[in-house]
């Protein structure tokens, strides 16, 4: 990948966050928090392939550093973290491996078919993974830290 | 102290707003309960699932009361689920009359997200999602254009359609069949770079990350529901999107 290559692709999944927040009527003030999210979760994408990970361990890492950052954000403002949490993570969301599962589906090219699928589920479950294994760290830590099993709601 | 039945009902339609808004079901039943605590109940026993909330509030008294809500509709907005925390925070700090959280309820509700802002935030996220998955500067402004009647077409269906899985199938079979007509008029066009710029506006993301955070917190049955919807969602938008390349043959 070139830096131009690189360059974009950073800059698309960060603005696209930025994108998403505004549909999903984020405040306006919290929209940058959500674009450095985006922007740490495909960075960290970006290095996990960068070292010769395969799909899953980067999205794997990727989501799980997402979940980390947006539970952070959440802690340091006293906001909801699914709002970061949600729009860090949407540049991992497979549209494009949805799409070509269905188009290769359709022209009956099981072989691509099966590909794609395992492609697009290889993200799917490495970005629930991410999920679980962030939401548990976070879980210990508000334990440890508030020493409150309840309070876990901003 | 005097209870009044009519707060439970208050906390039910703050939960049920918070759900609809696209919040955790862990965050709506953590709601209700602290409102209620804060109220001064003894216990709350409450079940959410993605489309139906129960609760039951027991006062120091021995009295229960029992109110059901069903859930419908509604859309994602992290800023009414922000307001409807304050709203709850506040509560909680210092309760106060049954008026005054109608009041303040009713002005979450009637706040509504800017036509402005949701349709330059698909426009962007059709631009920029179209380039990020390798689409040319060309095929992005195609895909920004073709955001702003997707948008338009997913505000209006949505009150004609029966389920979210056809309404999601009905906005990706317009998009699509917009972006196959685009590809015809502009060959430089890349016509599946467009449909991947359009499928992001419309792909269950919130439903997807909620169900798995849901799951994890225990609520399996919502998360599950939830889950199995966004599937679906994400099937038919997909299947939506391909009709129209299969029909037409591009």
């Amino acid at each position: 990948m070139s830096y131009f290559q690189l360059f974009i692709s950073i800059f698309t999944s960060v603005m696209g966050t930025v994108g998403f927040a505004m549909v999903w009527n984020m405040e306006n003030k919290y929209i940058p928090h959500a674009a450095l999210n985006g922007f740490l979760t495909w960075a960290m994408y970006l290095i996990c392939e960068a070292y010769g990970c395969g799909n899953f361990t980067a999205t794997l890492a990727a989501s799980l550093v997402g979940v980390l950052v947006a539970e952070f954000m959440a802690r340091a403002t006293r906001k909801n973290a699914a709002q970061f949490r949600i729009s860090g993570l949407v540049c991992l969301i497979p549209g494009s491996g949805l799409y070509h599962t269905m188009d290769a589906l359709i022209r009956s090219d099981s072989a691509m078919v099966h590909s794609y699928a395992m492609s697009t589920s290889y993200t799917v479950f490495g970005i629930a993974g991410g999920i679980c294994l962030g939401s548990a760290l976070m879980y210990m830590f508000k334990v440890i830290v508030d020493g409150n099993k309840n309070n876990f709601a901003y | 102290m005097a209870y009044d039945k009519k707060m439970l009902g208050m906390f039910v339609d703050v939960g049920r707003e918070m759900l609809q808004s696209g919040a955790e079901i862990g965050r709506a039943d953590t709601t209700i309960k602290l409102m209620g605590l804060a109220y001064g109940a003894a216990r709350m026993d409450i079940l959410a699932i993605t489309d139906y909330l129960v609760v039951t509030m027991s006062l120091p008294d021995g009295v229960e009361y029992t109110i059901t809500r069903r859930i419908e509709g509604g859309s994602t907005d992290f800023s009414r689920i922000e307001a409807l925390n304050e709203l709850s925070r506040s509560f909680c700090n210092k309760p106060f009359s049954e008026q005054e959280l109608r009041e303040r309820l009713d002005g979450i509700r009637n706040n509504h997200i800017g036509n402005l802002k949701k349709y330059a935030g698909t426009m962007m996220v059709g631009f920029m999602f179209s380039a990020f998955f390798g689409g040319s500067l060309l095929d992005a402004i195609v895909c920004c254009a073709l955001a702003f009647p997707a948008c338009f077409l997913g505000g209006n269906l949505s009150r004609l359609c029966s389920s979210n899985i056809f309404y999601n199938f009905l906005c990706a079979l317009f998009s699509g069949i917009m972006a196959c007509i685009a590809a015809m008029i502009i060959p430089a066009v890349h016509l599946d770079k467009l449909m991947i710029g359009l499928i992001m506006i419309f792909i269950p993301g919130r439903a997807l990350t909620n169900s798995i955070k849901d799951i994890f917190l225990g609520d399996t049955l919502s998360g599950m529901m939830r889950m199995t919807e966004a599937l679906f969602c994400g099937a038919a938008i997909a299947f939506g999107f391909i009709i129209p390349v299969y029909v037409t043959g591009i």
